[in-house]
């Protein structure tokens, strides 16, 4: 699985406006939200404030990933956003969070894909080159080189 | 433990193995043996006292200090002597815990009655059942390496080798909490090249590493699909040697409904066991035997066991059943030099009945506190299940704050029927059952942290 196929190009956000761990989450759901008609934003906010008062989703070395199910959804979609400054996500390691991936899967899907494309960000992001590209972009299309850069990798 | 001072009888394999170990875990360690060469072989690498003479006889005993011991482990290659040491330990002596390490059922049942209205803890350790169980349990799990299952089956323990094209490949071990949120599925121990971790959350995990992940059971497909195990082949067993390993594998996996073949080169031994089993073939011929596994269709088998008395022989025959297209290969091979070799060469899985008597001996020793299981990896990281007593140090306080080492790791706790991964902010309390994981030189120190 490439996350360059489940990436919603207009699920990008280059810049976040918020400051916040809430914020973030309802700025990302939203863009995904109206790339994708049949995601109901409110709802996917509840399933990812959920999700993150089990454990935070924010993995360290500046990174999130966010994620949850939702039912009438296709397939998997995935939305991306940054804050330059970084914020406070509850992130395992104490760190402010900069970089976010966003994961939506369709409720009855099965967990293997899910499993699977959480596992690939992780992986991706775990990589120092490919934080400092993202972190570095300029403009959307250095953020989509940089993970279809990442996806060719293995 | 109050008296600290083990007696073992027998200074093969196991026998200095185990002394080796409970030196180094502060035990104070006697070992009786009665071949001269082998006394003077251990004294120039153990640091312990040897006694030489048979163990199997009371003045021996009495002169090796036996009196003065809290346990008693008989692990010399005979059956019949094990058991005298056993009896001689439990009736005469009255030592509180004596472990016998017998092959044979008969034996085992006789030694564990004769026990039960002693005042005395007896136990015997089977090599052979010990490796029927763990083959059974890595049949269970394709693409693992290593196969053990603690509290009640709910967790497994399962050693894969990752590859670049696995999607544990460069994770952090945190990230699998991402992952598996709130339960116990997680990375536990890594071996790289001959180097073992237990490895904390930004542990990364590489391709080529040996990894073993503690898996709560509904979770097992889910972590075979990250490893990018090979998908489980239907297909017949193929069991080489009808040694009673053999055979007790064999009947183990007929009353599973498996398809079996047996192959052994003894024409009696080959008759004995076909007459011993109902639903299994068995063939007469070489294991190593090219045109034999050929004819028997090796490409359609799912998993190929060697389980003779020529452990040299199980790697052969095991590697050509492999290069011939079975779906697996797991070996019995019991050297030590074999044992650590055989990850490189491309056997799946090797069987140590050696090694699995260690293992349950060790689980002995430590006592009533331990309940389902011990287990090493590669003699360097030891896996417990224990429930957690009262008033012990580990439910002092919630766990970031009790001081446990680096290089201990409490991989799952079930208490009542919910079982989970514990976090720092969480305390143990008595009667918890816990899956622990440590680096084997810990073991005494951790020990501060279990006893009361």
């Amino acid at each position: 699985m490439r996350i360059m196929d489940i990436l919603v190009r207009d699920a990008v956000i280059l810049d976040v406006a918020s400051t916040t761990k809430d914020g973030v989450l309802e700025e990302m759901a939203r863009a995904l939200a109206s790339a994708v008609p049949s995601i109901e934003p409110d709802r996917l906010m509840e399933v990812l404030v959920e999700r993150e008062a089990l454990q935070s989703t924010g993995i360290g070395e500046g990174v999130a990933i966010p994620h949850g199910k939702l039912p009438g959804l296709d397939g998997l979609v995935a939305g991306f956003a940054r804050c330059r400054d970084g914020l406070d996500f509850d992130s395992i390691d104490g760190q402010p969070t900069e970089l976010f991936f966003l994961l939506v899967v369709p409720e009855h899907a099965g967990g293997r894909q899910h499993l699977k494309a959480l596992a690939r960000i992780s992986r991706f992001c775990r990589n120092g080159e490919f934080r400092k590209k993202l972190s570095e972009a300029v403009d959307l299309e250095g953020i989509l080189t940089a993970i279809a850069d990442e996806d060719g990798k293995f | 433990m109050e008296r600290n001072e083990v007696l073992i009888v027998g200074g093969g394999l196991v026998g200095q193995t185990l002394a080796n170990r409970l030196s180094r875990d502060g035990y104070d360690v006697t070992l009786v043996e009665k071949n001269p060469d082998r006394v003077r072989e251990v004294g120039e690498t153990l640091d312990i006292h040897i006694f030489e003479g048979n163990g199997a006889t009371a003045p021996v005993l009495r002169n090796a200090g036996i009196e003065n011991v809290g346990l008693v482990v008989a692990a010399t290659e005979s059956d019949a002597s094990n058991v005298v040491v056993g009896f001689l330990a439990s009736h005469v002596f009255n030592t509180p815990r004596v472990v016998v390490r017998v092959h044979d059922a008969g034996h085992e049942e006789g030694f564990t009655k004769a026990c039960q209205d002693r005042p005395v803890e007896g136990v015997c350790v089977n090599p052979d059942t010990a490796s029927v169980e763990r083959i059974a349990s890595l049949l269970e799990v394709p693409g693992a390496v290593d196969v053990m299952r603690f509290v009640e089956g709910n967790v497994f323990v399962a050693g894969f080798r990752i590859s670049e094209a696995s999607d544990f490949a460069g994770l952090q071990v945190s990230d699998m909490k991402l992952l598996f949120a709130s339960t116990p599925t997680l990375a536990v121990a890594i071996q790289r090249g001959t180097d073992w971790i237990v490895p904390g959350g930004t542990e990364q995990i590489h391709a080529g590493d040996l990894v073993y992940f503690a898996i709560a059971r509904h979770e097992l497909a889910d972590v075979l699909a990250l490893v990018g195990a090979p998908p489980e082949r239907q297909g017949r067993i193929m069991v080489a040697g009808a040694t009673s390993i053999g055979l007790a594998l064999a009947k183990r996996l007929e009353e599973r409904d498996e398809r079996v073949v047996m192959i052994e080169e003894d024409s009696a031994a080959a008759q004995a066991a076909a007459s011993q089993l109902d639903h299994v073939l068995v063939i007469e011929g070489r294991p190593t035997d090219q045109s034999l596994l050929e004819d028997e269709e090796i490409e359609q088998v799912s998993a190929f066991v060697a389980l003779t008395d020529d452990h040299e022989s199980n790697l052969v025959s095991g590697l050509l059943a492999r290069r011939l297209g079975a779906g697996r290969s797991i070996v019995l091979v019991d050297n030590p030099a074999m044992v650590s070799m055989v990850g490189d060469i491309g056997i799946d899985a090797i069987i140590s009945p050696r090694l699995l008597t260690i293992s349950e001996t060790i689980q002995h020793i430590r006592g009533g506190g331990v309940r389902s299981g011990a287990a090493l990896l590669g003699e360097e990281v030891e896996i417990i299940e224990v429930d957690a007593a009262k008033d012990c140090r580990l439910t002092s306080a919630p766990l970031m704050d009790v001081g446990l080492p680096r290089g201990v790791l409490i991989a799952a706790l079930q208490r009542g029927d919910k079982l989970l991964l514990p976090k720092g902010g969480d305390q143990v309390i008595a009667g918890d059952r816990l899956l622990i994981v440590s680096m084997n030189q810990l073991s005494s120190k951790l020990n501060e942290f279990l006893e009361p």
